[in-house]
């Protein structure tokens, strides 16, 4: 049986059957106290915007979890000034992971193999290509927002600090999240600016990239959200395949060729260069 | 009472939800609002149980109450003026007529929808909601929201019926009208919370005036104008708006 380790009230950490004691540094018990107060959330939902998330609860899992065992007094002035700090932690570290969901790497799993694939010899060709990476590059975004509970987490608490007073933890928790938004859109700047270039599109003059990327993200959010509450949100079936044959399309992989057609055109000074053999 | 604790709501936001909307705190807002003087046992196992039926019953009418920031009647207002100039003679100029309906309705939608804090706190309920646990509780409120969500829903088709009637479009297949109002409403409201968390986003100048005058667009109604192309089109059978004596 392994010795279960005990963190004493002044922050030093025992193990019951050895009588060598460490010493945790406020760092690690902070990451250690966000970590659990996180996986609660995750477990538990939001429920009242983390009023729920107290540290006996906190404590508590972590000592059936992991077998550490703090008390009030290794945290409070140590790490946190009261419970409330540690709260608006917790809320803050979810609030500045924009992609937690990790959206983008499934999304370019989904896109990766298609782009390889794609005809790009003629205009046509080019656009038929990106109207296919709307709808499966959609699809495949819209399911790794649907499936984690970090997404939901991060949108709850996006939504909670919009319907507060921006104050105190409150304006940390938007800055985190504000700050979060952008590094967000400059990867996914990054990855529309790559597609267009494969494919040889530019966007339309007045428009910009970083507008492409907001409006996509914009949809992506308010798409999201509705899910779960409107079946139109299923799919939809339509004659884009090979000679007319039918497609599924997400209402989102709709939205997003929508947009893709309104901000991007096809290049005229773009040359395609076939691939190495 | 209830219309007390929403009023708390509007003033205060969700907060933490609604665990702060305590009776204690109603009470005193009812007594400073109209003069009433409440206690506990005026409404404990006479109107609710407890405290959190209470709260619920306040979540419940948020969730219910859908529309209720007049942001329909106010993008129907700014496109009153509008309708009256577009040139409906030929399917370029209800095209033309179409993208000025999404520029004007996008900037007035938004902004209803930005200021208004009914939405924000419908929205929170929405969000409490699916990211909750499971409980008959949630299934309430989840319930509520989509009542709610139904009837908005089904008045915004109706709006946009109307436009696209008085345009000469019709809904392109394989899609539905109501496809079009989900699509729309999604988008309004990402950017709308985007426009949350990043006020001051600058307006997009497109060269769409007449004789290619510089206008303002808003983010939401670019979208929306690739939204409206890509569902509406227009109608070969149209003969002429319909018009009431």
């Amino acid at each position: 049986m392994l010795p279960r380790p005990t963190v004493c009230d002044d922050g030093a950490m025992a193990e019951l059957l050895e009588t060598r004691r460490t010493r945790r540094s406020r760092g690690e018990l902070r990451d250690l106290l966000v970590g659990a107060g996180r996986a609660i959330l995750e477990e538990e939902g939001l429920a009242v915007g983390a009023g729920e998330l107290t540290f006996r609860r906190v404590f508590d899992h972590l000592a059936a979890t992991t077998g550490v065992r703090l008390t009030n007094a290794s945290v409070i002035r140590r790490v946190w000034e009261n419970q409330e700090h540690f709260r608006a932690d917790v809320l803050e570290s979810i609030a500045s992971k924009a992609d937690a969901s990790g959206e983008l790497d499934r999304t370019l799993g989904a896109l990766a193999p298609l782009l390889d694939a794609f005809d790009r010899t003629s205009p046509e060709a080019r656009v038929r290509s990106l109207c296919e990476l709307a709808r499966v590059g959609g699809e495949a975004s819209m399911r790794a927002r649907l499936e984690t509970r970090d997404w939901s987490l991060w949108v709850g608490v996006w939504v909670l600090a919009l319907t507060t007073t921006p104050t105190g933890h409150r304006r940390r928790i938007r800055d985190a999240l504000t700050t979060g938004l952008d590094t967000a859109a400059d990867v996914w700047e990054q990855l529309f600016a790559g597609i267009c270039s494969h494919l040889g599109l530019r966007v339309r003059a007045p428009l910009t990239l970083h507008q492409f990327t907001l409006a996509v993200s914009a949809m992506v959010e308010g798409a999201a959200l509705r899910q779960g509450g409107d079946p139109e949100l299923t799919l939809v079936e339509r004659p884009t395949g090979p000679d007319g044959a039918p497609q599924e399309w997400t209402l989102f992989g709709v939205c997003m060729e929508a947009l893709a057609l309104r901000f991007l055109e096809i290049d005229p000074d773009w040359t395609h260069v076939a691939p190495a053999a | 009472m209830l219309q007390a604790g929403l009023a708390i709501l509007v003033e205060q936001g969700l907060g933490v939800g609604a665990e702060e909307l305590t009776f204690k705190k109603v009470l005193d807002r009812v007594e400073s609002s109209s003069g009433v003087r409440l206690t506990n046992a005026s409404v404990i196992r006479r109107v609710w149980e407890n405290q959190a039926e209470f709260q619920d019953d306040v979540l419940l009418a948020v969730a219910r109450a859908g529309d209720t920031g007049g942001e329909m009647g106010d993008t129907a207002a700014a496109l009153v003026p509008l309708f009256e100039a577009i040139d409906l003679s030929s399917p370029a100029g209800r095209l033309r007529g179409l993208s000025e309906v999404c520029r004007v309705g996008g900037a007035a939608s938004l902004r209803t929808l930005v200021d208004s804090r009914n939405w924000s706190l419908w929205v929170g309920v929405w969000v409490l909601a699916v990211t909750g646990p499971p409980s008959e509780r949630g299934r309430r409120i989840r319930q509520a929201l989509i009542d709610g969500y139904e009837s908005t829903t089904d008045a915004w088709a109706e709006l946009y019926a109307s436009m696209a009637s008085y345009l000469g479009l019709r809904v392109r297949a394989p899609f539905t009208l109501r496809q079009l109002t989900v699509s729309v409403g999604a988008l309004v409201e990402g950017c709308a919370l985007r426009e949350g968390a990043e006020r001051d986003t600058a307006a997009i100048v497109r060269p769409t005036g007449p004789g290619g005058g510089l206008e303002e667009w808003t983010l939401f109604g670019v979208g929306l104008e690739a939204l409206a192309l890509q569902y509406l089109e227009p109608d070969p059978d149209w003969t002429g708006p319909v018009t009431t004596a």
